[in-house]
């Protein structure tokens, strides 16, 4: 697996660019490329570079990062009808999304742990960790992440390992979501949303200028869903409704004034679950879960001038999540009650020093401190009892540092170390590194080393308490050859190998509890193969290959759940004088193993979207089709439920009015 | 009574008369043949096209027939002799690329240079255009319209390219001192050399002034150049509308079309055995200001001198 990964990675772009290579080479002649290379001087005049995004001014970008980057943007959000961020990542390359009926995770690499909360991927909000304190998670995919896909100016997203940088969780990948800046949005939109399942949406939002270059952005949603029906075979084909039945709101602001910005983020969602969770009564629409996430924060960025630059942030965040769950026994049902409060303070310093020809430094500091970290575990009736009361507030604090050296014109060096430590798990030293070489204008390599850590949450430590519980440790290697061609196709090809030690994973003691362990270790080898770009101008395409082998090693056997092919394409075409977009994304995952030894079948997905632009000086409309061939397809589910696989939803419409003003 | 000789005079002079009335009606009758104008183009960009329009706008009617060749298209530069030997009476030469090609092919037709940045250098093979219509925009003009949309900022940085001589500099600052202006100069032979400027730049002046030039402000370099001047607070004074949309806090440029009706102007002027102005500068200048960038760094324009100012988001 491993000598053909390699094989493939070093043949791939090379079969692919050769025509390309010897075209040029037949056709440019030296003085052809030297008037090439000089423009006309009045040229300058007549470019339209792409306008910035003052977002930058607020957040750090990652796409400077040494590592293997995607970037979602707008208007690929806006043209494929991306809806929820679980939509934008199910067409990235190496990446797929499953279903349990209330939540979405994400998977990557081969990597999606049935049972496991999206802990080993870090999400960010502008350079704002999502993660809470309780479940060490961001399982919020869905309608549940708090900030809707309108908002959304760039998604970036970074795979490998970054706990050199950022830390604990840092593991498979580092997804920062940035924000339309203030002054880049639209000074009002309302959009409507209805769609199949009794989906209900509507988002107002509204940007203003405050004067003396402040700029204030405010915008708030409701969404209501009444979800669909499933069927379980495994419990003689009972069938319930209301599956993924949701209702929340998402509300943000946003100042930005001078190098000052202030970020408020506020939601909350709702859900039924009657899946039988966790062998709470199926179909049971009693049972639900109530999750929020807020937080305020202020960050300061300046760029000193000398090529320094200093960025600090401080935020107060807060979690909460509220369980109902039903069980019934002998004609009994018992209302058990399950929740989880966390309060936190985080804080973050970075200071980037540029040195001229020795390449550039950056060090830093992050500090979080829980105000509250609490899991509590109840019967309300028939009679009441506390099963569990678990306070454990966590402090960690990190310092970290890294440096960029330009060995040569086109050698750059990165070398970076993270020191954590907490006052309840052991401390880590994270390294990472990396070189880029670039070897002419449209060629570069990179090879990377990163050790990446995840302490365990204290969800996981705590809930069914394992005091042996250790932190898992992962290190990945991996090579990557970028390519482009005819300057507007990029390719890219990379082969990479990771190994978890510690491999946290629940095991089941009982039908429906699980309890965290390190039981293993894993590994996996993969390669994934890109072409994305505008073959022509108006023509935006990607497709992308992924193979892994993904398993454990002690006894050696398959990972759940883990697919070891997955292939993605997706399309938009502008119509009508660029008045209409058709996109059109289809992926397809291979058969996955579910915790219970079985395989499920292959899965192939088609989703189509029309969006118009600027149907009217003020409306828009969109169109979008999901699972368009009303594919059957089911998502492995861990062993804690009642039922084994959670069905996926059919063909389904949704259709979308937008109003703005002032874009 | 007249005699027979007046008889016959008059009888001959109103026989020429006729002649000559009716030899002046068949002469005008006969179609003329249309002056030959090869308008000889470096590419197919919008701007070139909107100068075209304004140069069709001019060069009206049936006398002219209007030739338009691209230079980068397939065969352009093969059709260009051929094109040239048929002896149009004036060739148009459209951006830097296609005077360079005209002046350098052999013919003896008159060529009126435009859109270009500054007139071509003579040089002993190389033949001189009888006119040249720059993009040049005077720097008074500039001055004038900046001082009433920002009377209160008087402190500018100039950035000087590799493209600007360092006398045209010189008395670029010693004119716009003359009205009233704080300019300071900053050498930048590069785009990175200018990027390491910026940030010294910051908190210092009101603006920076970029003037057109391609080595410090191309492709992918540009995007850097204004997020980093974003980045350090400083507003730049950009030189296309393109420019300004990317995030320079103001632009001004030239009305590209207004520039085609002056060559057309310039090449009746040739027409008629009348000496065009060498050199012209744009007389209609555009001006654009980037409302996000005015948002972002909180400067505000006097409603004094913002009309036709374009606001672009």
């Amino acid at each position: 697996m491993r000598q053909t990964a390699l094989i493939l990675l070093l043949l791939l772009p090379r079969i692919l660019t050769a025509e390309s290579d010897g075209k040029k080479a037949e056709t440019a002649t030296p003085a052809e490329a030297q008037k090439a290379a000089q423009p006309e001087p009045e040229s300058v005049l007549f470019e339209t570079p792409p306008a910035v995004e003052t977002a930058a001014l607020y957040t750090q970008t990652l796409q400077e990062a040494p590592a293997n980057v995607t970037v979602i943007t707008q208007q690929q959000i806006r043209n494929y009808g991306y809806r929820t961020l679980a939509e934008a990542l199910s067409n990235v390359r190496g990446f797929f999304t499953t279903t349990d009926g209330d939540l979405q995770y994400a998977g990557v690499r081969g990597f999606n742990l049935p049972g496991d909360y999206n802990t080993r991927i870090l999400v960010m909000l502008n350079g704002h960790f999502l993660t809470d304190n309780v479940y060490g998670a961001m399982y919020m995919f869905g309608q549940d992440f708090g900030i809707d896909m309108d908002l959304v100016e760039r998604i970036e997203i970074v795979r490998g390992p970054s706990s050199a940088l950022y830390g604990s969780n840092g593991m498979f990948a580092t997804i920062n979501i940035f924000t339309r800046a203030p002054a880049d949005s639209a000074r009002a939109m309302v959009s409507t949303e209805f769609g199949s399942f009794g989906q209900k949406k509507m988002l107002v939002s509204t940007s203003t200028y405050l004067g003396r270059g402040a700029n204030l952005l405010i915008s708030g949603s409701v969404f209501h869903t009444t979800g669909r029906s499933v069927t379980a075979p495994e419990l003689g084909n009972l069938t319930t409704g209301s599956v993924g039945a949701e209702e929340g709101y998402h509300t943000f602001a946003q100042l930005t004034w001078r190098n000052w910005s202030v970020t408020a983020n506020f939601q909350d969602r709702k859900a039924i679950v009657p899946i039988g969770w966790f062998g709470a009564d199926f179909g049971d629409t009693g049972t639900s879960t109530h999750d929020s996430h807020n937080f305020v924060e202020a960050a300061f960025t300046k760029s000193m001038g000398d090529g320094a630059e200093i960025r600090w942030r401080l935020s107060y965040d807060q979690f909460r999540y509220y369980g109902r769950y039903d069980y019934t026994a002998d004609g009994v049902t018992t209302d058990n009650r399950d929740y989880a409060l966390g309060d936190w303070i985080g804080t973050q310093f970075s200071y980037r020093r540029k040195l001229g020809k020795f390449g550039s430094f950056t060090v830093g500091t992050q500090a979080n401190v829980d105000l509250r970290n609490v899991q509590v575990n109840e019967n309300v009736s028939p009679q009441f009892e506390r099963m569990l009361e678990v306070s454990q507030p966590n402090q960690s604090l990190g310092v970290f540092g890294q440096y960029e050296y330009n060995l040569t014109k086109n050698l750059v060096l990165f070398a970076g170390i993270r020191f954590d430590d907490s006052s309840v798990y052991r401390p880590f030293v994270s390294p990472k590194l990396a070189a880029v070489w670039k070897a002419s204008k449209d060629t570069s390599y990179k090879f990377m080393f990163g050790r990446a850590f995840r302490n365990p949450s204290t969800f996981e430590r705590y809930y069914v308490p394992n005091p042996l519980l250790e932190a898992e440790k992962m290190n990945t290697y991996e090579f990557a050859r970028e390519q482009r061609i005819y300057n507007r196709v990029d390719l890219i090809a990379s082969v990479f190998h990771y190994r978890i030690v510690g491999l946290i994973e629940g095991v089941p003691i009982d039908a429906q509890t699980l309890q965290y362990r390190n039981v293993s270790t894993s590994q996996a080898t993969g390669f994934e193969f890109e072409a994305s770009g505008h073959p022509a101008r108006w023509f935006e395409t990607s497709a992308s290959f992924s193979l892994h082998q993904a398993e454990y090693t002690d006894p050696q056997r398959a990972l759940p759940n883990s697919p070891a092919r997955l292939a993605q394409f997706r399309a938009s075409v502008p119509l009508a004088r660029n008045r209409l977009t058709v996109s059109a994304a289809t992926r397809y995952l291979s058969s996955r193993l579910s915790p219970y030894g079985y395989r499920v079948d292959p899965v192939f997905l088609a989703d189509a979207t029309a969006t118009t632009s600027h149907l009217h000086r003020n409306f828009d409309l969109q169109l979008g089709i999901r699972n368009l061939a009303n594919c059957r397809y089911v998502d492995p589910l861990s062993t804690e439920h009642l039922i084994e696989v959670m069905p996926g939803a059919g063909r389904s419409v949704f259709f979308r009015l937008i109003w703005h003003y002032g874009e | 009574m007249p005699s027979f000789a007046s008889a016959t005079r008059a009888g001959t002079s109103w026989a020429l008369l006729l002649t000559l009335v009716i030899s002046a009606n068949a002469a005008a009758s006969e179609p003329r043949p249309a002056i030959q104008v090869l308008v000889v183009r470096s590419s197919r960009l919008p701007a070139y096209d909107e100068a075209l329009e304004g140069l069709r706008s001019i060069l009206t009617g049936p006398e002219f027939a209007i030739t338009d060749l691209e230079l980068d298209h397939a065969a352009g530069s093969e059709n260009l002799p051929a094109l040239l030997a048929r002896k149009p009476a004036v060739v148009v030469a459209v951006g830097s690329a296609s005077v360079e090609a005209v002046t350098a092919a052999e013919h003896s037709s008159p060529i009126v240079a435009t859109m270009v940045l500054a007139p071509a250098p003579e040089t002993s093979n190389r033949r001189k255009a009888v006119a040249t219509i720059t993009l040049d925009i005077p720097p008074a003009e500039v001055l004038a319209r900046l001082k009433r949309l920002y009377p209160k900022r008087n402190r500018i940085a100039l950035i000087r390219g590799p493209a600007l001589p360092a006398a045209g500099a010189a008395r670029l600052e010693a004119f716009a001192r003359n009205q009233g202006y704080q300019v300071q100069i900053f050498d930048c032979p590069g785009p990175k050399e200018l990027l390491d400027a910026l940030g010294s730049l910051r908190e210092r002046f009101d603006f920076v002034w970029c003037l057109p030039d391609s080595t410090l402000y191309q492709g992918p370099t540009v995007s850097a150049v204004i997020l980093t001047a974003i980045r350090y607070r400083v507003p730049l004074i950009g030189f296309s509308e393109g420019l300004v949309r990317a995030g320079a806090l103001i632009g001004f440029f030239p009305d590209y079309r207004d520039i085609g009706r002056q060559t057309g102007e310039a090449v009746i002027r040739q027409i008629r055995g009348l000496a065009p102005v060498p050199v012209e500068h744009p007389r209609n200048v555009r001006a654009a200001v980037n409302e996000r960038v005015m948002r972002v760094l909180g400067v505000q324009h006097a409603p004094d001198g913002a009309e036709g100012l374009v606001v672009v988001k």
